[in-house]
């Protein structure tokens, strides 16, 4: 019988998984929805979470950086902005030479280490600096939205980037990219924003533009609290449906919805001349691309 | 007797102590995972990915490298004294000097050896997914090799004020803090009043100017020319100069300690 | 005893031996946990001739191993002085004359006995072919041949002593201060210590040492230093000592002829005791002369502990 009682225990075992679940809902009732997602509810979920999304932000800054080549930049502190305010420095003409992290050798108390420094770091007179091809970024933007799928900022840029030039291929694979974005944040305006964006102008397709701009502006009438970039992207769905509704001859729909952004963006400009706007130029459209940069 | 031997000897015993006690397995270990970090970033494919791939194994390398560094230097004299394996040293006919120089040098080589082990590991992986490997990429190796002997000598130098865990965080502390004191000092300095240079260049010229060492930021970079000559020389200088201050500041608590 | 400048066995001296240790007014003080200093050596002054062996007696937390510290030159002495060979103690030229086995000696645990004497051996000016030889010599002689390869770690308490009673000798050094020799050894082991250290004396090395052993001390001493709350508080000859620890018994049947002596009334036998031999004759006279019968003569060695044991006390 001894020689049998390791295999008893184990049969117990097997036999015990078995009956466990109709006996769970009796030893752990179940619990009733509270409303809050996974990462509220759950340490694990929460922690990854917030790895997820430090990783993305630092990919989000590193992209940055190589878009400069290397050469960190910074933004004015403080003190420099109140400093710039009274006038005693120019702190605006910093800003517009381009700060860096390293600084120019008439600001730098370090004599020869500072000098050491600018050798030997990514450091160069950014005034006027140019960028380096976003194109070269665009794994990073696939990356980043890979780890953290929520990141809007990150499908939006990368579509953008996919989108420069005007190969129609391009285009395709831009639509493809912000369509999965989508999918993952099914009322992201900013996302939308961009898919109109690049089927109006760069595919100049308006009857399949319309509609997403309207699936658009249906979200952001139902969204309650918008943060900044979402109130820009909604303002923006506004203007471009107002110049889709021109540009296909519906000018009731464009007066309506000019009114309607109006009540909302009382302010705007674009919309209260919307009925005189025209489709964007090609400078236009890059200026546009350098807002979204 | 000859100086060079006394050291050599010393240095021969804390780095066969490292091999044996299998501190090099975690070289191994995060070898490893720089390798299978590198496969993951092959899955998202390698092009346009090279400046990314080339910063993130300058991190990881001078990251890993650094906590080598301080972990194994930061350790040295206190264990000496806490396994009471000082005595029989002590007792041979060498100075205290010596000594802490030997030790110094053991520490150094096993931070070289680390950082070696994973550069090649790193290179390998790099080079299967055709990353190029530029001329910059030896200076960086090169000074970062030079800038490990600061974090040595640093980390030493309280090991020998500290208990080894408090020696091993004022290291960590020291050395990446540092740099961001530096950055500090010279944001404030851009609204400062001109005069207080001279008290800025103080505190930044006690800290410990490892980033300095650190060229990561050009290597990972495209078209980066490669670091003058004269500036090799200076960091070297340099070297010299502040791994002196730190030795000296430890012989000067040790040479009277009692043990 | 405090301060008392013993009779030196050397340096100068009749005998015309040569000094090996020389302590001068030796005071060593710590810092205790609560900040206040304690004085561990209090004005210790002795010397030890070359060729000597010496032992160096005292109970815990007497001072034994702060002396030893301060004449290897880890403890700065307060005040006083420590020559080892007529040059002070910490300078390097007298520490390439001494091979010190400490109290607790750990040696690197990754390194086998073998690579350890070698590290040592290479820090002592010792190279190549002469100090593999030498080493090997060393661990054949202290019983570790077969485990020259085996790490340390690895290695038996007992036979990490053995490790460091090699690395004490490397060098062949003029001089061996051991603490605590024979500190974890076995019996064999102890045996086996007794005869190296006997063939170093043989070879006129000078040894001192300090141990609670005291039939090692007593089997292997010239002269024993006892020293105790940072005091020396006696200092002998061996040799001398053993005769002065002899005691004499005289049993006579008879009434006392002498002050002390005790007569059992049931038996009528008197004993009386005597410290010294003359003593002794002079009594046997005596009592032959009174026309008594002398029924036994009995001779009582005495131990070097109880005489340690009444010094301590004694001091205190």
């Amino acid at each position: 019988m001894r020689r049998y009682f390791p295999l008893i225990v184990c049969a117990f075992a097997i036999a015990s998984g078995f009956v466990a679940p109709a006996v769970e809902p009796e030893v752990r009732p179940k619990a009733e929805a509270s409303g809050l997602h996974a990462h509220e509810t759950h340490a694990s979920a929460s922690l990854l979470g917030q790895f997820r999304t430090s990783i993305t932000s630092w990919l989000w800054l590193r992209t940055d950086l190589y878009l400069h080549n290397g050469v960190e930049m910074r933004p004015l502190t403080d003190q420099e902005l109140e400093v710039g305010q009274q006038g005693v420095t120019s702190a605006e003409s910093l800003h517009k030479e381009g700060l860096t992290v390293v600084p120019a050798a008439e600001r730098d108390f370090r004599g020869t280490l500072g000098d050491i420094e600018r050798a030997t770091r990514a450091y160069k007179n950014m005034e006027g600096h140019s960028h380096s091809s976003p194109l070269m970024a665009l794994p990073l933007y696939r990356l980043m939205t890979w780890i953290e799928p929520t990141f809007e900022e990150g499908w939006r840029t990368g579509g953008a980037v996919l989108a420069m030039g005007t190969d129609p291929h391009q285009h395709e694979l831009a639509i493809d990219f912000l369509m999965e974005g989508l999918k993952a944040n099914p009322k992201s305006l900013m996302i939308l924003n961009q898919i109109g964006f690049t089927l109006a102008v760069k595919k100049k397709d308006y009857g399949k533009a319309i509609p997403i701009f309207e699936q658009a502006r249906n979200i952001g009438l139902h969204t309650k609290v918008m943060n900044e970039a979402d109130q820009e992207s909604f303002r923006d769905v506004y203007r471009w449906l107002t110049l889709l509704y021109r540009e296909t001859n519906q000018p009731e729909k464009q007066q309506m919805v000019a009114t309607e952004g109006l009540k909302i963006f009382p302010d705007d400009v674009v919309l209260s001349k919307s009925g005189e706007a025209q489709m964007p130029t090609h400078k236009d459209e890059e200026d546009h691309h350098d807002h979204d940069h | 007797m000859n100086k060079i031997l006394i050291w050599r000897a010393l240095a021969r015993g804390v780095l066969l102590e490292s091999i044996r006690r299998k501190d090099l397995w975690v070289v191994a270990i995060l070898g490893f995972i720089i390798v299978c970090s590198a496969g993951a970033l092959g899955f998202f494919g390698m092009s346009g990915l090279e400046s990314f791939a080339k910063d993130l194994a300058a991190s990881v390398l001078g990251g890993f490298s650094t906590i080598l560094a301080i972990v194994t230097t930061g350790r040295l004299m206190p264990e000496e004294t806490k396994n009471r394996t000082l005595y029989p040293l002590v007792a041979r006919p060498i100075s205290r000097f010596d000594l802490l120089f030997g030790k110094f040098l053991g520490g150094v080589a096993v931070a070289w050896i680390s950082f070696l082990i994973l550069c090649a590991l790193t290179a390998l992986a790099l080079s299967i997914f055709g990353v190029k490997m530029e001329p910059i990429m030896l200076q960086y190796v090169m000074l970062k090799m030079m800038g490990l002997v600061v974090v040595c000598a640093v980390s030493l130098m309280l090991s020998t004020l500290m208990t080894p865990s408090a020696a091993v965080t004022m290291s960590f502390v020291i050395l990446f803090g540092s740099s961001m004191l530096s950055r500090g000092l010279l944001m404030a300095f851009s609204t400062a009043d001109p005069g207080v240079a001279p008290f800025y260049r103080v505190i930044n010229g006690v800290l410990p100017q490892v980033s300095l060492f650190d060229i990561g930021g050009r290597a990972a970079n495209t078209n980066w020319r490669l670091v003058p000559l004269w500036v090799i020389g200076a960091l070297a200088t340099y070297m010299v100069l502040y791994s002196a201050a730190m030795l000296s500041l430890s012989w000067a608590k040790f040479r009277r300690q009692a043990l | 005893m405090n301060g008392l400048r013993l009779p030196s066995n050397c340096a100068d001296t009749d005998d015309g031996m040569k000094c090996a240790i020389e302590v001068n007014n030796l005071c060593v003080s710590y810092r205790g946990k609560d900040g206040r200093s304690i004085q561990a050596v209090q004005n210790l002054s002795f010397s030890v001739g070359q060729g000597e062996v010496v032992g160096f007696l005292g109970p815990n937390g007497a001072g034994k191993s702060s002396t030893l510290k301060s004449m290897m030159g880890f403890v700065q002495p307060k005040s006083g002085e420590c020559l080892v060979f007529g040059e002070p103690s910490w300078s390097e030229s007298s520490r390439s004359r001494i091979g010190y086995l400490p109290e607790v000696a750990m040696y690197y645990p990754h390194l086998n006995p073998l690579e350890t004497l070698t590290l040592y051996g290479e820090l002592q000016g010792l190279r190549g072919q002469r100090l593999y030889t030498q080493a090997m010599d060393l661990l054949n002689l202290v019983g570790l041949g077969k485990s020259t390869r085996t790490l340390n770690r690895q290695l038996s308490k007992g036979m990490l002593q053995r490790v460091g009673i090699a690395q004490s000798l490397l060098g062949s050094p003029d001089l061996l201060v051991l603490d605590e020799v024979t500190s974890g050894l076995d019996p064999i082991g102890r045996q086996e210590l007794r005869e190296i250290m006997l063939d170093m004396r043989r070879h006129g090395t000078t040894i001192f040492f300090s141990s609670h052993e005291l039939a090692e001390v007593e089997m292997l001493c010239d002269r024993i230093l006892i020293i105790d709350q940072g005091k020396l508080v006696d200092e002998k000859h061996v040799g001398n000592l053993k005769s002065n620890l002899r005691k004499f018994s005289l049993c006579y049947l008879g009434a006392p002829q002498s002050e002390g002596a005790l007569t059992n009334s049931t038996t009528g036998i008197t004993t009386a005791r005597f410290d010294s031999k003359p003593e002794l004759i002079e009594a046997i006279a005596q009592v032959q002369s009174a026309g008594l019968e002398v029924l036994d003569v009995v001779t009582e060695e005495g131990s070097l502990e109880q005489y340690f044991i009444e010094a301590i006390q004694e001091a205190a």
